[in-house]
Parts: structure tokens; sequence; C-alpha cells
């Protein structure tokens, strides 16, 4: 059953030579063309939840309290005249975290975090994203999602 | 010249007598009659003759070996086969079980496939629906998932039987690379599969599945240090997975489409080359191969 | 010289043939230069062994779908996953693997086991002990699939499976604080247990 190539055969001559090279370049003409409907598939248009949204007024948060907006995946926390804004999405493989009594558990692969979103148990690797706060010319506050900031990064209520 | 043409009825002093076309269609009927009725009379067996050309009870050692190598669904097979290979406890029947699962699971899919819409909002109702309002609804559904079941653990041991009787061995290396493809290819099917009911298994699956090929971007992070731009490779499947950011409508069309056209071609493609490749390398194993 | 006779009047030589009976051997088809050989005919002894296969496979696969319905769980709520969140069981061995690291749980070592399974018939091409179950000249070949490859993916989907509860946390299946998974369920459910 095996076949015994002849060596002699798999010369590279100069005949051998651009009949390679002309298989090739119809090979690559053919990949190209193939890799170019990949563009397809890419999303120009995201569907989903709009990264900017509204979480009413400053006066809505009391002082020390944790607030979670679901649709959002995203917690309002205040401590005196700061507001925080911190995901809820899990920095392991993007399970939704539940408030626990010792901040943030992952249910999916056991990541745990504290009140300010750093890690204190793995399998997460960062902290929960904090997303950065501003105000609208209404006076409502507005959570940026596509805006990332450091954690402890707070929006100071002017009072 | 005119003559000339004469010359063949002069020959023939008889006359034809005139007869009309509706005689002349009877006489023709008359002269073919005995032949279409020999047809008729015999068409049951040549209909099945054109189909099967061979007869359904062979008993000779030729008839058995054209039964065979005429028929279209068996000449996958060799006509004759060493006992070793027909041993259940050398095989255990895997691979053709796995195939077997193969093709109960593209029947159940198919009929599975009348009643579902992979659309958010209505996938969980037609599982329900399933269940409550279609004929054989709920057993078509739990076939197609304990065939799948069924199925990885079929190949599993398959490839575990492949291994530890060596007949991964040259000349067959090709066909194990194949087969390892195929175990793969099995696992993702699984995976775009329980994803369709859009039960919250199903979402938070997608979300991890979907988030585990987002890590990708850790080879290519790690590539800039070779001095080669950040291409973003995880991120880039993610996206190209997900059709979007988060999971939703587009993700779940995605993967519809991904298990019921896509992935089922290119399984099947490889099954008929995984078969081709055990023929063409001599068939199943055997000991024969490697005096010991 | 007798005996030579006989065998003459049973096969009489005919001068015009250049070919003429040898011997008779036992044996159901015409071969050259083979020895004898335990082939036996495809129809019907391995299209019956297909034959009920097949019937088996069928009325298994069909009497679990009606003993034991497929699972389906709460309709898809993106705010709040199930805790645990587990996968199918098939899955549940790389999801052990993905909690303790997700690259290389989840890309990295299962790609490499997977290039590696590949790679398998290209480095180990010794001609040896094909055919035959755990062949003694492969002893070492079948100790390195079973301890490397066969026993880790097992023991990661029993510790997936049993001995995870929620958060992902360790816990002994006789103290488990949530229900088995529920393919296992649906199956002793279905059988009354």
């Amino acid at each position: 059953m095996a076949i015994d190539f002849d060596k002699e055969k798999q010369e590279l001559t100069r005949r051998n030579f651009f009949s390679l090279t002309a298989w090739g370049i119809y090979g690559v003409g053919l990949l190209g063309g193939l890799a170019l409907c990949g563009k397809f598939f890419v999303p120009n248009v995201k569907y989903g939840p709009a990264s900017k949204f509204s979480i009413g007024l400053a006066s809505n948060f009391p002082d020390g309290a944790v607030q979670n907006i679901q649709d959002q995946k995203v917690s309002i926390i205040r401590h005196g005249q700061n507001i925080g804004a911190i995901s809820e999405v899990c920095q392991h493989l993007g399970c939704t975290v539940a408030a626990s009594s010792t901040g943030y558990d992952c249910p999916c692969h056991g990541s745990k975090y504290d009140a300010m979103g750093n890690v204190t148990h793995g399998p997460a690797q960062i902290g929960l994203f904090w997303f950065g706060i501003s105000q609208l010319p209404s006076g409502e506050l507005q959570v940026d999602k596509g805006n990332i900031v450091p954690i402890g990064t707070y929006y100071v209520v002017k009072s | 010249m005119s003559v000339q043409t004469q010359k063949p009825s002069d020959l023939t002093p008889r006359q034809e007598p005139a007869i009309s076309p509706l005689q002349k269609l009877n006489r023709a009927i008359y002269r073919q009659a005995p032949e279409v009725f020999d047809s008729i009379k015999l068409l049951p067996y040549n209909v099945y003759k054109s189909i099967y050309r061979t007869t359904a009870f062979p008993k000779t050692e030729r008839e058995r070996s054209e039964a065979f190598f005429n028929s279209f669904l068996l000449h996958i097979q060799p006509a004759k086969i060493e006992k070793h290979a027909l041993r259940f406890t050398y095989t255990f029947g895997l691979g053709l079980l796995s195939t077997y699962l193969f093709l109960l699971l593209t029947l159940t899919g198919i009929l599975l496939m009348f009643f579902y819409v992979p659309a958010t909002d209505q996938a969980y109702f037609r599982m329900l629906d399933l269940r409550s309002s279609v004929s054989f609804g709920g057993i078509m559904r739990g076939m197609h998932f304990w065939s799948a079941n069924a199925m990885i653990g079929a190949v599993f041991f398959h490839m575990c039987r492949v291994f530890y009787t060596g007949a991964y061995k040259p000349p067959r290396e090709l066909n194990w690379v194949v087969g390892v493809i195929l175990f793969v290819l099995t696992l993702v099917m699984g995976f775009t599969g329980y994803l369709l009911p859009w039960d919250q298994l199903a979402f938070w699956a997608i979300t991890v599945g979907a988030n585990i090929a987002g890590k990708a971007d850790y080879i290519s992070t790690s590539l800039t240090g070779l001095g080669l731009p950040d291409l973003h490779f995880g991120l880039f499947t993610k996206n190209m997975l997900l059709g979007g950011d988060v999971v939703g409508q587009e993700a779940l069309l995605r993967f519809y489409v991904l298990h019921v056209a896509l992935l089922p071609v290119i399984l099947f493609s490889l099954i008929v080359w995984h078969f081709w490749l055990i023929r063409k390398t001599g068939g199943i194993s055997s000991p024969k191969e490697s005096p010991e | 010289m007798a005996k030579r006779v006989r065998e003459e009047e049973i096969f009489p030589r005919n001068p015009n043939k250049t070919y003429g009976l040898m011997e008779i051997v036992k044996g159901s088809s015409p071969r050259v230069d083979r020895g004898p050989d335990d082939m036996v005919s495809s129809w019907p002894h391995l299209l019956i062994r297909e034959a009920i296969l097949f019937a088996a496979c069928f009325v298994i696969v069909l009497a679990l779908a009606l003993w034991a319905p497929p699972p389906l769980e709460k309709p898809a709520d993106p705010t709040k996953p199930p805790n645990p969140a587990k996968a199918p069981w098939y899955f549940l061995g790389l999801q052990e693997l993905v909690s303790y690291d997700a690259f290389w749980g989840g890309l990295g070592i299962p790609g490499i086991v997977i290039i590696g399974l590949m790679f398998i018939p290209y480095l180990d091409r010794h001609h040896s002990g094909i055919g035959r179950w755990f062949a003694k000249s492969r002893s070492t070949a079948c100790w390195a699939f079973t301890l490397i490859f066969v026993v880790p993916s097992i023991i990661l989907i029993i510790i997936g499976t049993y001995f995870r509860g929620p958060n992902w946390g360790f816990y002994p299946p006789w103290n488990m604080p949530v229900e088995p998974p529920i393919i296992l369920h649906s199956i002793f459910g279905g059988m009354g247990l």
C-alpha cells in the first residue's frame, strides 16, 4: 500500500519551478478571494443596549447605597459626594457577578471581587471595570460604557 | 429517370391496397403489441433490475460479492472482509455507531427545523411548543438530545479504541488526523446545538464560549513583543462569532446557521473522507500487519 | 508409476491447453501467491452485524427519549446567571480548566492537546502491535495515552460534574448544596430513582 515517491521526480527543475509558481499564484488568488468573503461576517452595525445611558439625578442615589442597574449590568455606588459606576461583567469570562457580603462573586468560575471591584480570588486577573460618569445639560448623570476609567475614579457631585 | 424510380414497384406486381391512416395505426400497434405486453409483464422485474442489479437473495460467493459492489450504499464497504474485523470485541462497533448517531441526528434535526425559529423572543417558546403541541415533538427533541450526547461518547471511545489497537500507524496517519478533527467538530456541534433552546444554559454557555475565544488576544498581545502590531485575534473572533459585542439575536442566528448548515456539511464531507481513507489504506487494521 | 497413470485418467492432459489443474486447495475464492486467509463475504456476515447495531442504537436512543426527556432550563436571562452555571457534561472538564486560567484552560491546553493528538501517528511510527488491544510491545504508548489524555479528561469531567457547587466552589458530592447536573438528573428521574 505504501507509495514510494520517486525522489528524482521530486527534483525542482526549472520547469517544475514555473509550474509550482503558477499553481501558487492560482491558490493564493483563490484563498485571497475567500478571505475577502470573511469581511461579510464582520459586524458593521452592532445591536444591543446603547453604551451611554442616563441614570437620573444624583439625588436618586443615597449615600453609602449600592444601586444595581440590571439592564446595563452596572452598579452605582455613592460615598459622600462621590459617585462611581462599576461593571458587573466578570473579567474572567463575562458572566454577570452578583453582589455579596464581601463585594461581588461570580457564579460561573468562582472569581471574587471586593466592594471596589478589585480581584480577591481568581481565576479573574484584573478588577471589574469602572465607567466614566458625566453630567448631561438636563442635570441627569450619564454613564459611558465606552469610557473605562481606573478603579476608584469617581464623579464628584457639585452641591 | 422516372422509370428507374418506378422499378421496385415493377418487381412486385401485387399492388398494396390503399389503407386509411387509422388502419395503419391499428396494424402498427398489432405488430408491436406482443413486445409491449412482454415489457409490461416484466415491468416490476426490470425496474428492480435497473435499481439493484443483483439478486435480492445472493447464494453463491459471486452473487454475494456482486450484492456489495453493485449497490451504491454497500459499495463503500469491501465485498469480502477478514473474520478478525468482524469480532465485536475488536471495534465494539464504535465507529459505525458514531455514524449511525450522526444519521439519526441529521434526521431528527431536519424534523426539528420545521418547528424552530432562531429568534431570541421565540426560540424558548418553540421548545415548549415542541413538547406540548407537536405530535412526537418531545420524542424528536429527546432523540436528538440523546443521540448528540451518545455521539460524543461514541466518538471519544472510538478514538481510544483506535489508539489502543495501534490502528493509527502508517499508512493510516492521515485518517487519524481526520478523526481528531471529526472529534473536535462533534464537540463544536454539541456546543452550537445546546445554545439553540435559548434557555439559561444556552445563554451563559454562549457568553462563556465567546469570551474564551476572546482570550486569544493573549496570543496577539504576546506577539507584539516581537514587534508585530496588536491584531486583537480574540476580539476579532469574538465579534465574528457573536456578530456584536453582546450575546443577542445576531449570535443566535450565527450559531443556528453553523449548527444546521455549515458544520453538518463539513462533518459529512469529513466522514466520507474518513471512510474513503479506510478503504484506501487497506481496510480496518488487522494483527496480520505486524507479526509479533 | 501406477498412481501417476490414475491421476492422468482423472485429469487427462490436453496438449492444446497451455494450463492445467495443479492441485485442489480448500477455499472459496481463486487467489495467486497468497497463503490461505480467513476472509468471509460481507454479505451476510458484515451486513447482519450492521443491521443489528443500527436496531440496537435506534431502540436505545428512542427508549432514552421516552424515558428521560431532555432538560430545558428557565428562559435566558442576560442579567442573572444560574448558580452554579454549569455547561453540559462534556464541557465540564473544560470548564474546570477554565476556572484556573481563562486563556490556558480554554485555548492553550486544549489547543496543545488537539495538536498533540494529531501528531501522534507521525511520531509513533514503529510498526508493531497493530490490530491487538494493549499489545505488549506498545505498553509505553498505551500508558502514556491513558495517563496524559484519557484519565485527565475523565477526572476533570467528574470533578466538574460532582465536586463543584455554588460559585464553582469545591464540595464533596455528599455535601453538595445543589442538585446534580441536569443530564444525570434526567436519567435517574426518568427511571424513578
